[in-house]
């Protein structure tokens, strides 16, 4: 919702290492995220906060399983779904990338693709190919299923 | 009298035998238990070998440089066990990278020459450069690997933010914490 970013921050971990000198918070182990009715689950997420000490980015990664986020626009709306290698929320902005096999779904349409890129306020989609990571051989193409308003997609 | 004895049957008089002895049993274990709990209290309040008043402990390194003080309203020692107690203790180690940590509780105990010690009551870390607290029940230090500890529910605060955890670990020389355990982390809205 658009009141989520006046919410705090809620996480829940196995663990946290706090590194003054890296600057650096990192849960880790069955890591659920919460922002009001956003949701980001992850095996491991780092948090970066700003200057002023808020929360500036949330980093999750997925190990073995891909990170997950969801989030409902509006109360009216059914809630956004994403999945990514890694999944970067940055709270200042309300943008969220999702990189590495990444798909979005915003019902009733679904984008796949290397990367893709969600503004959470404006609703607007960005996604784009080629390797997810330097490491990956294999070009991702973007796919997008685009649903007529009236069919409900997966 | 002798008449109504011997109207008792055997059954009767296995089971008066049973109660009363079972009764003697109980009797001394209790007065056992009462000897314990005197010797085990004997030994914790152990004659000091002496006390000091508004006490103030200041230990150097082989360079000279002072890496832990200890201060109190009251200290006493114990000698069979080399403790040191100190009531409402304000302790202060200095890292050997120069950020001093400080630390404090209801009472303290120091053992030997400050090598381990432990807080207890409302014992509190706090490394004022990172502006990290830590409040716990029971809190140790360990000098050797400068590594302070709490295996009770903890809660550490960083600025606006709080977590708490069922296990905590810091190394003051690495400025590096570690909290284990339903770990529980809110931080306040940015807008």
């Amino acid at each position: 919702l658009p009141s989520d970013a006046s919410k705090p921050i809620h996480i829940s971990a196995d663990k946290l290492n706090l590194d003054d000198k890296a600057g650096t918070a990192v849960y880790t182990g069955n890591v659920d995220m919460t922002q009001g009715t956003m949701l980001l689950k992850a095996n491991r997420v780092d948090i970066q906060r700003g200057n002023n000490g808020n929360v500036s980015r949330v980093t999750a990664i997925g190990q073995g399983e891909r990170a997950y986020l969801e989030q409902k626009p509006n109360p009216q709306d059914s809630k956004v779904q994403g999945w990514g290698d890694k999944v970067i929320y940055h709270a200042d902005t309300r943008r969220v990338e999702l990189i590495g096999n990444a798909k979005l779904i915003q019902s009733p349409d679904t984008f796949n693709g290397a990367y893709v890129e969600y503004f959470l306020d404006r609703r607007q989609v960005n996604a784009r190919g080629g390797k997810p990571s330097s490491s990956d051989s294999s070009d991702q193409r973007v796919e997008m299923t685009l649903n007529p308003q009236n069919s409900q997609s997966q | 009298m002798r008449s109504l004895l011997s109207r008792i049957s055997p059954r009767l008089w296995f089971i008066l035998i049973l109660l009363i002895a079972g009764g003697v049993m109980a009797w001394i274990e209790q007065r056992d238990r009462a000897n314990d709990t005197d010797t085990s209290l004997g030994s914790q309040q152990e004659a000091p070998d002496y006390y000091a008043e508004g006490a103030t402990y200041t230990r150097y390194n082989d360079q000279g440089e002072i890496y832990q003080t200890l201060a109190s309203p009251r200290i006493t020692h114990t000698p069979n066990d080399d403790m040191t107690h100190a009531e409402t203790p304000e302790l202060t180690w200095t890292a050997s990278g120069g950020d001093v940590w400080h630390g404090r509780g209801d009472t303290g105990q120091v053992e030997g020459n400050g090598e381990h010690i432990t807080l207890s009551g409302h014992a509190r870390l706090r490394q004022p450069d990172n502006d990290w607290t830590l409040s716990t029940d029971t809190l140790h230090y360990t000098q050797q690997d400068q590594h302070a500890w709490s295996d009770v529910t903890s809660t550490f605060t960083q600025e606006n933010q709080t977590t708490t955890s069922n296990r905590f670990d810091a190394w003051i020389d690495q400025d590096r914490a570690v909290l284990e355990g339903d770990v529980k982390g809110n931080y306040p809205p940015s807008r």
